[in-house]
């Protein structure tokens, strides 16, 4: 029999932890705790642990730094969550640093669960679903040709992460959490392609601090060939953000 | 959208009294990869080329002397909206500096002392380049930096100043000219409002905190804590009003303090959809909105549909969330929603977004930009704005063929030309799919165009892809009606209640149905919870033309029947305006004694603006019946939404002349808007100098010439150059 999702929830709050842990533990999951960082890094290093539900703000060692230090030992595994109150951490830095997906103080039950069984999919299972969500969804390419027919120089700058990649667009960027259809030219990739379906996490309207215009879009759906290849690219570069923040000034 | 620099296919003028500079100075601008260039040897020879052919890049010296002089080319090109697009650089000599801020009053966009060497010239023209592409291709910053440059050689700070002040008026939020209008402030003795400036520029971007804080030392030559400074604040966003939306109050106050620090005069904050609601109801349209997608009572995507069916559409509206669903973002971009901002965030995220919000709304740039403030001028009827941007919309190579077919189409509608809108809507469709806006745009002109089976599609295609859009299920609920499906009509119009039974549109549309089946006693009451009858008077009105025009006559006048039966008691002016369509509709029928009890009715009452009218059609249909002549009618106009969207005048009464849209997209002056030529328009001195006073003295001789093309074409074809 398979054993039972296993999560470390981190939080110095013993009233909040003891909370989520049991929501967690009544939806069949095995539920470790820490009080801090330290503790957190202890379990992790010492257990099998499935995915990390983390406070941001802790006395002595924060989850920033655990999150940094979980990336080191392994740039993919567990998957991170970050409990967030109002500006501890910007979305696009988090998801930089590995952490995927974020919990709202004050918690609700509903989000957790849904965040929690979100982030206990394996990737390869995750970028296989399809959805109805793509439908609709916008077309992102190379600029491939201008209104003269010419052929332009070179494809959009892509920097790929353990969930998603930076992808630099100049003008007509989506909005944020639309759903976009990717049909790239990738040369990080075997095949050179990236095909597939993502989410924009954030978006970054003007070029700033060396970093170009562009979005974080986290991966939904990749077609067999990208899928495969994106796998062997993660386990030779071993990139450690979820979405990357962008690479040199494109 | 300018990139007169940026792409070397612009049409360069170099003029030059002299050959042998003339030549000089073409082989310079030659050398950096301006090929198409032309070359002039007086004043008079720029005007008589303006007066043919078209340019972009103009060099010249000042031609103090002769026949026509730069300042004189200056004000020409400002003053002809053709010529708008030529950016203009001076070359002065060194006892001409006198005249430059006139010239940048006039709209130069750079200067540069004269040189007969030919890498000098280079060199000074590599350097604008850069300043071009430092200043983003806005051709108002390159001037700005460049006349700024002459002002604090001549110390003449005052005007520095109102310069700044201008600019950032124009470029809200901006943190560099924050800083310059900081320094500026600083070198005329303001020192508190100074400070006070810089210290906001940091708060907003902590990269121009330290720049602030050495500026603060240079300048005041002592060691200052711009934290520690506390004083009158700049608005530094333009921004007076701003509502907040979050159930988090941390968020709530963290977001008010930012907005404070910037200068927001007023922070209105909620922690729940239906209190943001009330006040929203009650008071004038905000600048701002900022709200969570995620809120308590009234939910984040039915307070939006309201704002906006409130009328308020002017308002920005930014989206701070952590999750929204996949068909959930649909109706963002329907409701004209200006940037969403990923939560959790930070401080200088934060600004960015809102200062790119708010500068994108001035003078967009990006596709979706320029398609709201479109959208929002058009809404308004601020027609001639709508169709410069519409130009630079269909000119921006950038953009792809689909949306422009959209754009066109969109104004198409505008214009009452549903035919043509239809089939542009189509051509877009082929060439890119449908999006929602496309699909709510082609349903409406079939809708006009009297296909409602085929307008039904549209509709449900649109609900399926955004399901919260209410306006989606209200077309559809009519759709449903107009194709016999009563029962599909009122379950739609149901689950729209099921979304939001406060929302405008849908007691709206209950009630036009109401009237449309007949229940005449549910319409009466619906109509006592209307805050104005006269739109749906109108809708009725415009139906039952369309009824007449396709020889329903009978149900045309059962619809103005059931109209009035379903009336209110208290009917006023709006019974009036039913009585006399009715009696105009018996007029046209033929049917005489029953057109002149409506029409005695309605002069019972002598107050209402249709007695007039009213008195006029009777004493024709008397003359008629004495006579035996035939009744003349004004020849009706063509119908278009202009009774949906105006609520309070009286309907179009079918008699009634108006001037028709068409064609009024050829006849527009376009008129200059600050920014669109350098400082045009936002740098003013009180005085001129003299030499530029005497120098303007004389207005010389220009015509264009007819043989010409018009604006809109000449956009285009330079697109495809």
């Amino acid at each position: 029999m398979e054993r039972k999702p296993r999560v470390l929830v981190v939080d110095d709050e013993v009233y909040l932890r003891e909370i989520i842990a049991l929501d967690l533990e009544r939806a069949g999951y095995t539920v470790l705790q820490a009080a801090n960082g330290h503790e957190g890094l202890a379990v992790v290093r010492n257990e099998a642990v499935d995915l990390v539900v983390s406070d941001v703000r802790m006395p002595s060692s924060d989850g920033i730094e655990l999150l940094g230090k979980i990336r080191s030992l392994d740039p993919g595994h567990p998957a991170f969550v970050f409990i967030t109150a109002y500006s501890d951490i910007s979305s696009n830095e988090a998801l930089h640093l590995g952490a995927e997906a974020f919990l709202r103080k004050p918690i609700e039950k509903d989000e957790l669960l849904e965040v929690v069984s979100q982030a206990l999919i394996p990737r390869e299972a995750r970028w296989s679903r399809t959805s109805t969500d793509y439908d609709e969804a916008r077309l992102i390419e190379d600029p491939s040709r201008d209104i003269l027919g010419q052929e332009r120089q070179g494809a959009r700058q892509i920097v790929l992460g353990q969930g998603g990649m930076f992808l630099a667009i100049k003008a007509d960027q989506p909005a944020c959490y639309e759903i976009v259809q990717i049909d790239l030219t990738c040369p990080a990739l075997k095949s050179g392609r990236l095909s597939g379906y993502g989410r924009v996490r954030w978006t970054r309207h003007e070029a700033s601090e060396g970093l170009p215009a562009g979005a974080g879009i986290e991966f939904m759906w990749l077609e067999d060939v990208s899928r495969r290849d994106l796998v062997e690219f993660l386990a030779e570069n071993k990139p450690t953000a979820y979405v990357p923040l962008g690479g040199e000034k494109a | 959208m300018n990139e007169m620099l940026a792409n070397r296919t612009s049409r360069t003028v170099v003029v030059s009294e002299a050959s042998s500079v003339r030549q000089m100075l073409s082989d310079a601008v030659r050398n950096l990869g301006f090929l198409d260039v032309t070359v002039l040897a007086s004043g008079q020879d720029v005007l008589r080329y303006f007066e043919v052919d078209d340019c972009d890049w103009l060099i010249l010296p000042l031609l103090a002397g002769g026949d026509v002089n730069a300042l004189q080319i200056l004000r020409t090109v400002s003053q002809n909206a053709r010529l708008h697009r030529v950016r203009t650089s001076l070359l002065y000599e060194v006892n001409e500096e006198a005249v430059l801020p006139a010239a940048f009053q006039l709209g130069l966009m750079s200067s540069h002392p004269r040189s007969y060497l030919r890498d000098d010239v280079i060199a000074e023209f590599k350097s604008l380049i850069e300043v071009f592409d430092a200043c983003g291709g806005k051709s108002t910053l390159v001037a700005a930096e460049y006349l700024r440059r002459h002002l604090f050689k001549a110390k003449q700070f005052e005007a520095d100043l109102s310069l700044e002040e201008s600019l950032l008026s124009l470029f809200p939020g901006s943190t560099n000219l924050l800083l310059k209008l900081g320094e500026a402030q600083l070198l005329t003795g303001k020192r508190k409002e100074g400070l006070q400036t810089l210290h906001q520029a940091g708060l907003i971007d902590d990269k121009a905190k330290e720049y602030a804080e050495k500026l603060a030392k240079r300048l005041l030559n002592t060691e200052i804590g711009l934290d520690e400074y506390d004083g009158v604040l700049q608005n530094v966003l333009g921004i007076e009003t701003c509502v907040l939306v979050d159930s988090d109050s941390s968020v709530l106050n963290g977001i008010k303090d930012l907005l404070q620090s910037a200068g927001v005069p007023r922070v209105e904050t909620f922690d729940n959809g239906t209190s943001a609601w009330e006040w929203l109801s009650s008071h004038d349209e905000p600048d701002l909105i900022l709200q969570e997608w995620r809120i308590p009572g009234l939910s984040g995507p039915m307070l939006l549909q309201r704002v906006r069916q409130h009328g308020f559409c002017r308002t920005l509206v930014n989206i701070v969330s952590s999750v929204i669903k996949p068909n959930e973002v649909h109706l963002l971009r329907e409701m004209g929603v200006d940037d969403v901002i990923a939560k959790p965030f930070a401080r200088n995220e934060f600004f960015k977004s809102i200062i790119w919000t708010i500068q994108q709304n001035v003078s967009p740039t990006e596709r979706t930009s320029l398609e709201r403030k479109i959208g929002r001028l058009l809404r308004f009827g601020q027609i001639h704005e709508a169709e410069r941007l519409k130009s630079a919309f269909l000119a921006d190579n950038r953009i792809a063929t689909a949306p422009k077919r959209l754009m066109e189409a969109e104004f198409a509608f505008h214009y009452g030309r549903y035919r043509e809108a239809r089939d542009l809507g189509i051509e877009s469709l082929k060439l890119a799919g449908d999006t929602l806006r496309l699909l709510n745009l082609v349903g409406k002109c079939l809708i006009k165009l009297g296909d409602h089976a085929a307008a039904l599609k549209f509709f449900e295609k649109a609900h399926s892809l955004s399901p919260l859009n209410i306006e989606h299920l209200c077309n559809l609920a009519v759709c449903h009606f107009d194709t016999g499906n009563n029962k599909a009509a009122l379950d739609t119009i149901g689950k729209a209640k099921q979304l939001d039974v406060k929302n405008a549109l849908v007691g709206h549309t209950e009630c036009q149905l109401a009237i449309l089946t007949g229940e005449t006693k549910r319409a009466k009451e619906l109509m006592g919870q209307l805050p104005s009858l006269g739109k749906i008077v109108g809708y009725m009105n415009n139906r039952a033309v369309a009824l007449s025009r396709c020889g329903r006559y009978d149900d045309g006048i059962k619809l103005y029947m059931q109209t009035m039966e379903s009336l209110p008691g208290d009917w006023g002016d709006t019974h009036d305006i039913v009585a006399y369509n009715l009696g105009l509709a018996y007029t046209r029928y033929g049917d005489l004694p029953l057109a002149c009890g409506q029409l005695e009715a309605v002069l019972k009452r002598p107050s209402a603006p249709l007695v007039r009218r009213a008195q006029s059609l009777l004493a024709r249909i008397k003359n008629a019946e004495a006579t035996g002549a035939a009744i003349t009618l004004y020849e009706a106009p063509p119908l278009d939404d202009a009774a949906d969207r105006d609520t309070d005048s009286p309907v179009d009464a079918s008699e009634q002349e108006r001037a028709g849209g068409n064609g009024a997209s050829s006849t527009i002056s376009l008129e200059i808007q600050r920014g669109d030529l350098c400082l045009y328009g936002i740098f003013n001195l009180n005085k001129l100098d003299r030499d530029s006073a005497r120098m303007l003295e004389k207005i010389p001789h220009f015509v264009e010439r007819s043989a010409i093309e018009r604006p809109e074409n000449m956009t285009q074809i330079h697109a495809k150059r």
